[in-house]
């Protein structure tokens, strides 16, 4: 196996382009348990963590762009983050796995229980993968197709994550629940985002998401218009969190029973919005 | 491939695999065994070091990662005269080791969290010592350590 250190964005696609079997390493969080337990190997890897361009959250006019290569622990510290996206972060493994595993990493890896991907399609934010064809910008929602499996071409590189303004503004939560408070993958997770009329109070949008229970992460559209246009009180939460419940696939696997992700998402979803109906500046 | 980095503030300069992880090559290679192998998946933070002085697992880390870095093990937090550092005394002293196969990385994670915040809280202790895990102590003991490690080192450089 060959190691390469990519230096520039420019130089990565066309390297990309070029080598049929190499994969990209980021922080390598997910990566280097995946050779070590398979025994396999790429001929090559390119590591993109050198590449400064993918590196950083910054604002633009549009919004946030957040560098794929930023560390999970750069996310969960950025206050100028929302609320579900810095939750999300943070609940990813430990301090040392945070400060070496990024969000392209995250996204790209394309576990169903990702714990940025939730929060992520909840804020409607934009991929923007390249190649030396050129660039696309994908709704993360669009992104992932199953299990480890996405849009992304072998030529191609997720390089930056936008949110627009709209979602900046607004509430958000997120929450997870794993089989205890550190270091453990989601059995289930959830992220809403929302806003509300400055006039009325009622939900002008609202838009969530559920992970780990599905083959990727799915947004819950059936609950998002039952709550759309209201000032929900506790029955109405309930109703949405039984749509929530009704629209999600759970499997049983090794973290979890689908009989508990079916039973677990019901408190989870009430805990969010009444965290963000009643302390929306909590976070 | 060649690699160069900065170990214990030693100079390295090493001909490694390219998917050899940092872990093996501090163990086998440097004879630095010190670092321990756990779980091999980043969740028993045993392997623990400071890369430019912030913990990672290097069982997650593939030796090519090093080049240019500066890292510690626990072997580097021994004094000139081969005395141990503040925080190894205040685990010693506050008695927080029992097997002490977590305790480098502990250790390693303290330094850090230190560095950060010289007087954590013991929610700010469990937070940054989230990523170590203990099967002996129960971790009451490890707390108390941080606590006597930070009073030790209140206003030194750590």
């Amino acid at each position: 196996m060959q190691y390469f250190l990519s230096a520039t964005l420019n130089e990565l696609l066309l390297v990309l382009d070029s080598e049929s079997n190499s994969e990209i390493i980021a922080g390598g969080t997910d990566l280097v348990i995946i050779m070590e337990e398979s025994g396999k190997r790429p001929e090559k890897l390119i590591d993109i963590t050198n590449i400064k361009e993918l590196i950083g959250i910054k604002e633009e006019k549009f919004g946030i762009s957040i560098g794929a290569v930023t560390t999970i622990a750069k996310l969960a510290a950025n206050n100028s983050l929302p609320c579900c996206l810095r939750s999300g972060a943070a609940s990813i493994g430990s301090p040392q796995i945070r400060n070496v595993g990024t969000i392209g990493g995250n996204i790209c890896n394309a576990s169903p229980s990702g714990d940025t991907l939730t929060p992520l399609i909840c804020l409607n934010a934009d991929l923007l993968l390249q190649s030396t064809k050129g660039e696309r910008l994908i709704s993360t929602e669009q992104f992932f197709l199953g299990p480890k499996k996405t849009v992304l071409k072998k030529n191609e590189v997720l390089s930056e994550i936008r949110i627009g303004n709209r979602y900046l503004s607004g509430s958000s939560g997120f929450r997870m629940i794993g089989q205890r408070n550190g270091q453990v993958i989601s059995q289930v997770n959830l992220a809403v985002w929302l806003k509300r009329s400055a006039e009325s109070g009622l939900i002008e949008e609202i838009r969530i998401a559920a992970g780990s229970v599905a083959p990727t992460p799915i947004r819950i559209i059936e609950a998002e218009e039952m709550l759309c246009g209201t000032n929900p009180g506790a029955k109405l939460i309930f109703q949405a969190a039984r749509s929530v419940q009704a629209c999600i696939t759970p499997i049983n696997d090794v973290r979890s029973t689908a009989e508990y992700r079916q039973d677990v998402i019901i408190g989870l979803f009430s805990d969010i919005m009444s965290q963000i109906l009643k302390e929306p500046q909590s976070c | 491939m060649l690699i160069e980095f900065i170990c214990n503030g030693k100079e390295i300069s090493v001909d490694v695999l390219a998917e050899m992880r940092a872990l093996d090559l501090i163990r086998n290679e440097l004879l630095l065994t010190g670092t321990k192998c756990g779980c091999s998946k980043g969740e028993c933070g045993s392997c623990t070091i400071l890369v430019d002085g912030i913990p990672e697992c290097s069982c997650l880390l593939l030796a090519p990662k090093l080049q240019g870095k500066v890292i510690t093990t626990i072997e580097g937090l021994e004094g000139a005269d081969g005395e141990l550092h503040p925080i190894q005394q205040a685990f010693l002293e506050e008695g927080a080791v029992q097997c002490g196969f977590c305790t480098p990385g502990m250790i390693l994670s303290t330094k850090a969290l230190l560095k950060k915040n010289p007087a954590p809280t013991v929610t700010e202790i469990e937070e940054g010592l989230s990523g170590n895990i203990c099967r002996c102590t129960g971790y009451t003991k490890i707390i108390k350590a941080v606590q006597f490690a930070a009073l030790k080192l209140k206003g030194s450089e750590i």
